[in-house]
Order: C-alpha cells, then structure tokens, then sequence
C-alpha cells in the first residue's frame, strides 16, 4: 500500500522537481536515474512521517480540547464535593413540644489498633491505660500481641481523649468515626423516648416505634411532650416515692381538650444513653404497659354514667348503712357513714356501696358499653410499642358489675385512666391519646361519650372533692383543683392484699373550664409520721398533684382565680343532702 | 484577500479559543470555591450540632433547677398570689392613690388615667 501510494506521489512530483534538478549533459544518465530515485524515496518518507506527526498532533490537540472544555473540565470532583448544603444524619432528631432535643445523633470516634503494625505492645498499652482510664493495660497488650489485623479498644470516645490519643502518635492505632444515640436530658422521658442498640436501631419507646421513619426522614419528629413539666411530674413522683418509700410511681399530665400527653413518667427509669443495660423492672413502662386496678378513681365514670344514662339525678342518693354482701364477697366502705347517702355525698366519701348500687341499678351490659366507648377495654391508644391490653372480667358477672364501679375487677393502664377523665370533664369527647405533635392547632374531632351537661355535673363532684372531700390536699389554692382519689387493694394469689395499695389521684384544673388533667400514682406506699400512718390516694398522691399544679400552672399559662368569688362559686356549686339538712358546697 | 481572510479567520478563532480556554478554567476556580464553601458549611453544620445538643445538655431543667437553687436561693417558683392581671394591677394602684394621697374627687380620674 505505502509503495503503491509512493510510486503515485513520485509520478506527481516528478515534473515539479525536474526544475530543481536540471538534467546535466555531461552527467552520466545512470547516475542521474539512481539519485533521482534516492531522493524521491526520501522525500516520500519525509512526507509520511510528517503526516503522521501531524496526525499525532491533530489528535492531542482534539483530545485537549476535548478533556479540557467538553468533557469533564478538570480532575473527577465527586469524591471530594460535597453535594448538598444539608448535613446528613443516621437518624433524625427527636424535640420536645418547644423545640427542645431529646434525642440527637453525635459523631463518636471508637478506638481500634492493627496489632501487626504496632511496634512496642506493652509501651502502647501502657501509654493508652493513661489517657484512657477505663482500659485495662494487661488486657490492652494481650490484644495487641494478637497476630490479627483488627482489634476494637475503646468505642465512642470524647473528643478530649481523642485529642489525647492522637498525640500520644502511636503506630498502628487508628480511629473508626461513627455516629451515636445522644439524650441530653438523660433520665427525663426514659420511657418515650426508649433506647437504641449499638447499631442505632430502635428498640423501645418511640424510638421503636418509628424507627423506619427517623431511618429515612431528616426532619425531627416533635413530640407532645414539654420537658418542663415533664421534669416537675417527674421531680415530684421521684420525691413522693422516696418519701412514701414506694415501689414505684407513675403520672401523667395530659391536655383534656385534645388527648395530648403533655408529660408521662414511670418511675423506677433509666438512663436512654445506656439503655441496654437497664434492668427489666426499670425499663417497665407503668404508665402505658402495666395495667392496674385504680380503685376509686373510676367512681367518675360510674357517676357520670349513672347521671348520663338518667338513671340518678344529683339530688338522688342510695342507703349505705350496711355493707353489701354478694356471694364470697363484702362490699364496705372505706370512710363509712352507715347512712343514706347523697349522690354528690357517695363521690366525696367515695362510698364503695353507693357506687355499687349505683352501677347495679344501671346495668352490667349498659356499663360495659360505656366503659368500652371510653375505650377501657381495648389497649390504649398511644404511640409507643409498650402498651398493655386491659383486663377485662369475661363473663362480665354482676359481682364484676358491682366492683368495676369502684374500679376493681377491670385493668387498665393509667394513661387510659387520664384519658377517660379527661373526656369526663372536657364537655363529654374522648380524644385518641396521642404523643406526636399536629401540624394543626385546631382540636381533633372526638367521640362524644356523655352530654356537655353530665359533664358539668362531674366537674362539680370533682371539685367537691378536693374542696370538702377526700382529696383535700389536692387543693393548688387558685387553681381550682378537682379530682378524685383511689386506692386500690393490689391483687394477690387468690384476693386482694390489704396491705399493699395502689394509691391514685386523678384531678384536673381549672375546675371552672378544664384544660390539663394530671395523673399521680404511688405503687405500694408506706405511710410515715406525716400521714399519720396513711397510705391512701388522698395522703400519698394527692400532695404530688397539687404541687405538679402549682409549679406547672404558671408554665401554662393558666391565669389564677379567686376561688371565693361568686362567678367561680355559682359555675360549681352543687347541693347535696345530709340527714334530712341541705348544704352547699361549691 | 484570501490570505487577510485566513488571517482574520485565525484570529477569531485563536481568540476564541483563548476566551473559551479562559472562562473554563475561571469556572472551574469557582467551583473549586463554591466545594470549599460547601464543605464549610457542612462543617459548620456539624458544629452548630454539637453546639445544639451540648446546649440541651447543659440547660436541661434538671440542673437549671439545681444551679438556681444554689445561686439564687431567694428565687421561688411562683404562687397563685404572685401572679395579677392588669385590671387587678390598675384597681391596686388607684387603691393605693386614694389611701396614700386624699386629693379632691375631681382630680382623681387624671390621675388614675396618667397610670395606665
């Protein structure tokens, strides 16, 4: 090819170079046609091999002009540009009603050695032990004279004994950066928030429960809760439980408008930081798992089904004389009056036998439904995966009947406890329970349970109690405190315990137009010189609401009342008979 | 003619090549900024983080409640009697005026008004 093409070129070129090379007469022609053929044989090869560096050239120069402007302008910038301006976490953030972090990610660097690289095992030890104090430096050095490659020492260090350690230029020792589960407030909301295992998985609380979404959303999840009150509920149990030497202790403070829980605690908790090591019976989440007998707490929902049904008016009333007697079991009261008692009298004594005639009268199967419409009898509705089923009676005898009414005999949580109350006394709707925040303000429509005027009447019984009743020191002065106390007999194999007791206090305030309802109780209490050896709903748990009240109100933003003013007075006023007299109250 | 054209045509084209050489690499120095600046936001956004949570940390109520106690002991929680409205606030203050200061009637609502 390159011959043939050669051969051509000569044929062209040949009459174009004759010129330059005029033919000599005296030159010999043989000579003449030899040298003729030299040169066209070298200047062919000249010609091919510019032309092939000129193809050369040509070709850089696209290709230049091709990397440098038309394909990717310089080096390949993806490994080290940053794509976005937003910071990218492990898991999202978890903040309070107002914002506050409950539960964040941090970057953590955890120490780990490649045994072959290290020079002097025992000096390495040695020199690690003292910056980092909770290394054993034997058990240091036995790693590192392992034949491995890889070898954990320390996980998630402060950034202090980081620095510490990387100036201490150690070969062979390096750091893995990871991201760990923070909970700044500790202990506070242990039992919502739950905990994380060491792989950043959920594995209790809300922490559980939405784990796929904190996984792939960015946006912090808010809570209903406020980690103010959540404090002071928490604070004043903590105090009560110490003071009462009880077993445990449980509260909740809940938004009676729209089932908001504004703060939940059970006590024993834990830290969330180190959640895997608590033990069983602190991780127990009482307010939402266990399931109780609350005693006379649920006298509220015995009144006002009676009095919603039409079955009783305020002014009616049942013959507590004698205590009940039906098949094995004696119905008594507590604080007995062996007397007719008013219906307003039967709440504020909290007359087991009045309740008892009372639910009779209205019917088990009328009582089951109420108490399944208020949502008693199915777990509650919460968003935590730690959520106990009721104990509900099957059958559901008249002995059941009878003791449900003073709140024996039917199992619920507490959390459920404070949501029915609150439908008591918020106009008569229950709201589902909730601990995520609406992006909207306006109430949630809920599930009307009594009338608005059944509701009026509650309020008043309930406000009867803590002014003249058993909940006395419940009283927030200028908060218009109501409530009602209980204090259940635990069960025990085969009956009830006389000894341990379940003491409640369920109030809700301002009594006038209720907001908030707060819920304390006292898991077996032993009462002490300042109760007079009592241990009941009344002296235990009552003082815990009251002072929950007066600290939380102001944070409310509740505006204190008179109480002996006469709008105040004629919004609760109520009569009630005693012995043939009539008597106000308000 | 044909040469001077060639010439020109060169020219531009030289020319534009510079220019286009030139705003290449201008816009490739303000990317490399712009990924110097993403990074410092992002690390800034990493502070800023730390700074968050070390905050929630050290004004967590519990030990808000604990410094407050030792550093300011006369400090309460507030009761019901501390806290007023305006009405009450303005029927005290007129109150105290009476009492304090028996001024004719007619000069009385001047003044009451003068303390809203």
């Amino acid at each position: 090819m390159i011959f043939a093409r050669s051969k051509r070129n000569r044929q062209t070129r040949l009459p174009k170079a004759t010129p330059r090379q005029p033919t000599r007469p005296c030159a010999p022609r043989p000579m003449d046609d030899r040298i003729q053929v030299a040169l066209d044989v070298s200047y062919t090869r000249l010609l091919m091999t510019g032309a092939m560096l000129l193809f050369a050239f040509g070709a850089i120069a696209v290709r230049l002009v091709d990397v440098s402007l038309l394909q990717a302008a310089s080096e390949p910038r993806a490994a080290f540009a940053p794509r976005g301006q937003e910071m990218r976490m492990d898991r999202a953030d978890v903040v309070d009603r107002n914002g506050n972090l409950l539960a964040t990610n941090l970057s953590t660097a955890s120490l780990f050695a490649n045994p072959r690289k290290v020079m002097d095992p025992d000096d390495t030890a040695r020199q690690l032990a003292r910056v980092l104090p909770t290394l054993r430096e034997a058990e240091v050095a036995r790693q590192l004279k392992t034949n491995r490659s890889f070898v954990w020492l320390q996980r998630n260090l402060t950034p202090r004994q980081q620095w510490q350690v990387i100036s201490l230029g150690l070969p062979g020792i390096d750091f893995q950066s990871a991201q760990t589960r923070v909970y700044p407030n500790g202990a506070l909301a242990a039992h919502i928030m739950g905990y994380v295992g060491v792989d950043n998985q959920g594995l209790a609380g809300v922490e559980e429960r939405f784990d796929a979404t904190l996984r792939d959303n960015a946006a912090p999840l808010q809570l209903t809760i406020d980690i103010r009150l959540q404090h002071i509920l928490r604070g004043e149990l903590l105090r009560a439980k110490t003071e009462f030497n009880a077993l445990g202790a449980t509260g909740v403070i809940m938004d009676a408008r729209n089932g908001d829980v504004l703060a939940m605690t059970s006590l024993p908790d834990f830290d969330p930081n180190d959640g895997s090591n608590a033990r069983d019976n602190q991780k127990f989440n009482r307010a939402t798992l266990g399931v109780y007998e609350l005693g006379s707490t649920f006298k509220i929902f015995t009144a006002a089904m009676a009095l919603d049904y039409g079955i009783v008016t305020m002014r009616d009333g049942y013959d507590a004389t004698d205590p009940i007697r039906i098949s094995r079991f004696t119905i008594r009261d507590y604080h007995a009056k062996r007397r007719w008692l008013s219906v307003p009298e039967i709440f504020m004594y909290s007359s087991n036998i009045g309740a008892a005639k009372m639910a009779e009268d209205v019917g088990g199967e009328a009582q089951r439904e109420f108490l399944g419409r208020l949502g008693m009898l199915r777990p509650a509705s919460i968003e935590l995966p730690e959520v106990g089923t009721p104990m509900v009676p099957s059958p559901w005898r008249p002995i059941k009947t009878m003791t449900i009414s003073f709140g024996h005999g039917l199992a619920v949580s507490p959390l459920q406890l404070a949501s029915g109350v609150s439908a008591m006394v918020n106009g008569g709707t229950v709201h589902r329970s909730t601990l995520i925040r609406r992006e909207t303000a306006e109430p949630p429509q809920g599930q009307r349970i009594i009338s608005e005027r059944t509701s009026r009447d509650v309020r008043r019984l309930m406000r009867l109690v803590v002014a003249n009743g058993t909940g006395r020191k419940a009283s927030a002065a200028g908060y218009v405190v109501g409530g009602k106390t209980g204090t259940a007999d635990k069960p025990k194999r085969g009956g009830y315990s006389r000894r341990a007791l379940l003491s409640s206090f369920v109030g809700a305030f301002p009594m006038t137009d209720p907001r908030y309802v707060v819920l304390a109780t006292l898991d077996e209490p032993q009462g002490n010189k300042s109760t007079h050896g009592y241990a009941t709903g009344g002296w235990v748990a009552a003082p815990v609401v009251r002072r929950v009240i007066e600290r939380a109100a102001p944070l409310l933003g509740v505006q204190p009342v008179d109480e002996q003013s006469p709008t105040v007075k004629k919004k609760l006023f109520i009569k009630f008979k005693r012995e043939g007299r009539q008597l106000a109250s308000f | 003619m044909k040469g001077f054209s060639l010439i020109v045509w060169v020219g531009i084209a030289g020319l534009a090549s510079v220019a286009l050489f030139n705003i290449t690499f201008k816009v490739e120095q303000i990317q490399d900024e712009l990924n110097v600046l993403n990074k410092q936001i992002l690390q800034e956004q990493k502070a800023v983080h730390v700074l968050q949570a070390e905050w929630s940390y050290l004004s967590r109520p519990e030990r808000i409640e604990a410094l407050s106690q030792r550093l300011l002991p006369h400090l309460q929680p507030p009761t019901a009697q501390q806290v007023g409205n305006m009405e009450s606030l303005t029927a005290a203050v007129t109150a105290a005026r009476v009492t304090s200061n028996p001024a004719p009637t007619r000069v009385q609502p001047a003044a009451v008004r003068g303390t809203r």
